[in-house]
């Protein structure tokens, strides 16, 4: 209990600060407290319980379809997978335990699997399966109140688009898919307080959401500058880049605030430098665009998000310069005078980033 | 305050949008210091990372024209100063750190190089050996953790490799558990020596990164030994495996390790599922099983939250 001693103490603080106009559901919070007590779960505890609820589902999974022979129809396994998507994502309402939120989201999983298994083999066409996938993503946001089942629902809407994108050959469309998440992104971790404390649906949906962006980011960015691996023909990437780089901008401004940068000449400087720096970098849309989600996460201090804007940063810099089409040569010229830069930029602000930091 | 907190009060409660924010500004969201910590280390690693790799393309790129003593005399030159720098100069631990897994990295370009102008022949093999062999002893001088790890990843690099090319004398099953045994044994030296020297003292993700490492390839070799054509080595492997959760188990609750804690009995549900299925191939054995790990997983999960909240662990 001693969380319920440690927020008592916090409320009244904020009763303070807040005045005669503060209101609160002791009721809901108590009982979310008790939750919280009882399931909050380190990293670990969490990843043992998802192995678990995966290896369980799949061993039932399999049972069934052995079983009932499904193997023998397609359309058996297309209904089953069916069947599977609608009870968990409708069970997941009702779950009380940890390992049964893993379970509905492991069977959610299955499902999805089984529709497309069957659905390929059915020979249906891409575009209905495309329509399809979008249906159970929006049934799933709708409906479920598990926030894995309503993260895979957003990647499935993400990829149904992407997808829907490539069956039509559309492929300006993807610029503005990318405007659409760069401003979601933005709204989401630059707006954290309004999120929260809205009173509706993006309360609840707030930790799904920002993952979930992140992913959808990174994951479409990647299959258009991943050239070699996908065949996904978006003419001029670098247009993508463009709202990426006006956002790093926009953050740069308020970096410089909490840095207490105020003189107008380093301003501009740190500007003209971080605007060429990005110029350069923005025939690779996924490159600045995983900077961005670092430097998003490292300022609301989110730490998944960090580890996979970090990894996604040096991934993303290998495959350029591996697909990069020029000498071994000039690529090692190219990486040394980039080091050279950062260097360089390194020894410039090294006394700006060192002085202050005693303070 | 930290960020739950705030989303249950903020979620309870009519607190208004603008002491919200400052509140996370205040007290979750990282602070100018972090920040220019940030900003420096980034900048640093960018700099090292893209002139190493740079020297590193240059070096692999067939550069015919260049005489041979050259190439060679370079890459030294560079390892040399770098090393140089790193011993002799004033700039702090974590950059020496940082410089000297810079020298290990250019010590196999030199070797990649030597092997190109004599082809010497050597196999994949020769080569992670050689890389091995010869940045022990910056390894060993610094005892800095991401060059421990790369050290570990050249050690068992170089015996797949060698497994790979003596495929006749050393069976799989034999190569799973030498692994484990190395990892295992390395692992043990340094956490039993922890104790009584500050030098054996490695940081926590390294140890519980080798150590859910080994665990993962013991339950994998077990498994397939399991499925697989008998084969003696199976029972040195179960008992080696059986060895290693057990100290794995008594270290856990010793230092209070909640990874090591459970892993173990994860990987143990895990190995017993694929005995039930060897021993009773038929279709209810999925159904028992499924049951088996939702019920035994639920439970040690509930027992795991018990002890993450029991004081002695809070300590």
């Amino acid at each position: 209990m001693a969380k319920l001693e440690h927020i008592k103490k916090l409320i009244e603080d904020i009763q303070h600060s807040e005045g005669e106009g503060f209101v609160l559901n002791r009721m809901n919070l108590s009982e979310e407290i008790s939750k919280y007590e009882k399931e909050n779960a380190g990293l670990i505890i969490k990843i043992i319980t998802i192995l678990g609820g995966f290896l369980g589902s799949t061993f039932l999974v399999a049972f069934i379809s052995m079983t009932f022979q499904l193997n023998k129809n397609q359309n058996f396994i297309l209904a089953f997978g069916v069947i599977l998507i609608v009870g968990a994502v409708l069970s997941s309402r009702f779950s009380k335990l940890l390992i049964f939120d893993t379970i509905f989201v492991a069977i959610l999983l299955w499902g999805i699997l089984l529709i497309s298994v069957s659905s390929s083999s059915l020979n249906i066409a891409a575009r209905w399966i495309s329509f399809y996938f979008l249906l159970i993503g929006i049934f799933t946001i709708v409906f479920s109140k598990n926030s894995y089942q309503i993260l895979i629902a957003l990647l499935m809407i993400a990829g149904s688009l992407l997808w829907m994108i490539q069956i039509y050959k559309y492929f300006w469309l993807f610029h503005a898919f990318t405007i659409v998440i760069v401003v979601g992104l933005v709204q989401v971790f630059l707006n954290e307080a309004t999120f929260i404390s809205s009173k509706h649906y993006f309360s609840k949906l707030y930790d799904s959401l920002k993952i979930g962006l992140i992913l959808i980011l990174l994951i479409s960015l990647g299959i258009i500058s991943v050239k070699s691996q996908i065949p996904f023909d978006v003419k001029y990437p670098w247009i993508s880049s463009l709202p990426i780089i006006v956002a790093i901008l926009l953050f740069i401004n308020i970096l410089m605030n909490k840095l207490g940068i105020a003189e107008k000449n380093t301003k501009a400087f740190v500007y003209l430098v971080s605007l060429i720096v990005l110029t350069l970098t923005a025939i690779s849309p996924a490159i600045i665009g995983s900077i961005l989600v670092l430097l998003f996460c490292f300022y609301i201090n989110y730490k998944t998000g960090f580890i996979i804007g970090v990894i996604s940063v040096m991934f993303f810099l290998c495959m350029f310069y591996y697909e990069l089409n020029y000498s071994l040569l000039i690529k090692s010229e190219m990486l040394f005078v980039s080091g050279l830069i950062f260097g360089g930029i390194y020894f410039l602000s090294a006394k700006k980033l060192m002085t202050d930091e005693k303070n | 305050m930290d960020r739950e907190d705030i989303y249950i009060i903020s979620r309870n409660s009519n607190w208004s949008t603008k002491n919200v924010d400052a509140t996370l500004k205040q007290d979750v969201y990282n602070d100018a210091a972090a920040w220019k910590k940030f900003l420096r280390l980034f900048l640093l690693i960018l700099a090292i990372g893209f002139v190493t790799s740079g020297i590193l393309f240059f070096f692999t790129y067939n550069w015919y024209g260049m005489n041979k003593f050259l190439k060679i005399g370079l890459i030294e030159l560079i390892i040399i100063i770098t090393t140089v720098v790193a011993l002799f100069s004033k700039v702090s631990l974590l950059i020496k750190n940082i410089l000297l897994t810079a020298v290990s990295v250019l010590v196999g370009a030199l070797f990649a190089v030597y092997g190109q102008i004599y082809q010497s022949g050597a196999t994949v093999y020769d080569f992670f050996l050689a890389w091995t062999v010869f940045v022990t002893i910056w390894v060993i001088i610094t005892n800095y953790a991401v060059l421990w790890a790369f050290f570990l990843y050249l050690v068992n690099a170089t015996f797949t490799f060698y497994v790979q090319l003596e495929t006749s004398r050393v069976s799989e099953h034999q190569a799973f558990l030498f692994v484990i045994l190395m990892n295992g044994i390395w692992l043990l030296v340094f956490l039993l020596l922890s104790k009584k020297y500050d030098y054996f003292k490695i940081s926590n993700w390294l140890k519980n990164s080798v150590f859910v490492g080994i665990v993962a390839v013991s339950a994998f070799s077990v498994w397939e030994g399991i499925f697989e054509k008998f084969d003696p080595i199976l029972y040195a492997l179960i008992t080696c495996t059986l060895v290693i959760y057990f100290l794995g188990l008594k270290y856990a609750f010793a230092n209070k390790n909640l990874i090591f804690l459970s892993i173990i009995p994860f990987s143990f549900i895990f190995i017993l599922t694929a005995f039930s299925m060897k021993a009773f191939p038929r279709e209810w054995v999925f159904l028992i099983n499924g049951v088996f790990v939702m019920v035994s997983v639920g439970y040690l999960i509930k027992y795991l939250l018990l002890i993450q909240k029991s004081e002695k662990w809070q300590s």
